[in-house]
């Protein structure tokens, strides 16, 4: 499938799940615990936010499903697991500068 | 021997997955199952602290819901670019009388008039979108756009002026 565009600056779902995939491949649910985390319960993604978003991700081209397989923390389910592309490493890396421009600019009006 | 929070989840699951199923088909056939074991997940997780489930499950109800129709709407959209551009269209061309007439009195359009404008313009604009779907060059395209746009100003001359002295030709 060809990609399509990624828009910026990416949604906060966008950036939340590039962040948390960022250091591990994970399925679904291990990605919802990982932004509850990182947002320390700021952000709660439900199914509908969390499939959407990595639905649109792997059609720009962001993430790519990776192996279906077992999480020997859980039960003996076989999952879907995402990673991380190349892209989308690029992607989270121009937000993140953005973030850190945003906060610089920020710091010389406070 | 599965426990009483076991059978709730199974119960869950079930209609969860029959929500599921409004989802546009590709979506579906993509994340159906990946959703409905995630949901299953996120039950367990809040039935092992021991706190009700009726809420979590009335939340991610809702939650899959919007999300149903914003993939819906979004499938819509996408599978039907040309025909949202051919409808807005129509409304442009008819906005144009409806504003001239607050401006001038040469401008005298009745709500028939905008009836049978908007009728002629919906006809010729669905049936250029039939022949597109059904594939082709681009030069089959614009030979079918042509064709129509041609019948279609001819027809409205008529209506408008009368051209051919028909029972419908305007004056």
């Amino acid at each position: 499938m060809a990609s399509k565009k990624v828009s910026t600056p990416l949604t906060p779902a966008v950036l939340h799940i590039l962040i948390a995939l960022s250091t591990k491949e994970r399925h679904g649910y291990g990605i919802m615990k990982q932004v509850e985390t990182d947002s320390r319960g700021k952000v709660k993604m439900g199914p509908g936010t969390l499939y959407g978003s990595v639905g649109r991700m792997i059609d720009a081209g962001l993430i790519r499903e990776s192996d279906k397989k077992i999480d020997p923390e859980m039960d003996d389910e076989r999952r879907v697991y995402y990673k991380i592309t190349a892209a989308g490493e690029k992607a989270l890396a121009a937000e993140l500068e953005r973030y850190r421009d945003v906060v610089a600019l920020a710091g010389h009006y406070g | 021997m599965a426990s009483p929070d076991d059978n709730s989840i199974a119960r869950y699951r079930h209609w969860y997955s029959r929500l599921l199923r409004l989802y546009p088909h590709h979506f579906r056939a993509r994340f159906a199952f990946a959703m409905g074991q995630t949901f299953a997940d996120l039950c367990r997780e809040r039935a092992g602290t021991g706190r009700g489930l009726i809420g979590l499950v009335m939340w991610m109800f809702v939650e899959t819901s919007a999300g149903i129709l914003k993939e819906t709407t979004m499938s819509i959209v996408t599978h039907n670019k040309r025909l949202i551009v051919i409808l807005l269209g129509i409304a442009f061309v008819l906005l144009l009388p409806a504003v001239a007439m607050r401006f001038t009195d040469a401008v005298t359009w009745t709500p028939f008039d905008f009836l049978v404008a908007g009728g002629l313009l919906l006809t010729a604009g669905l049936t250029f979108e039939f022949f597109a779907r059904r594939g082709g060059s681009t030069a089959y395209r614009v030979f079918v756009g042509v064709a129509i746009a041609t019948l279609l100003f001819v027809v409205w001359l008529e209506l408008a002026v009368g051209i051919f002295g028909s029972p419908w030709a305007g004056t």
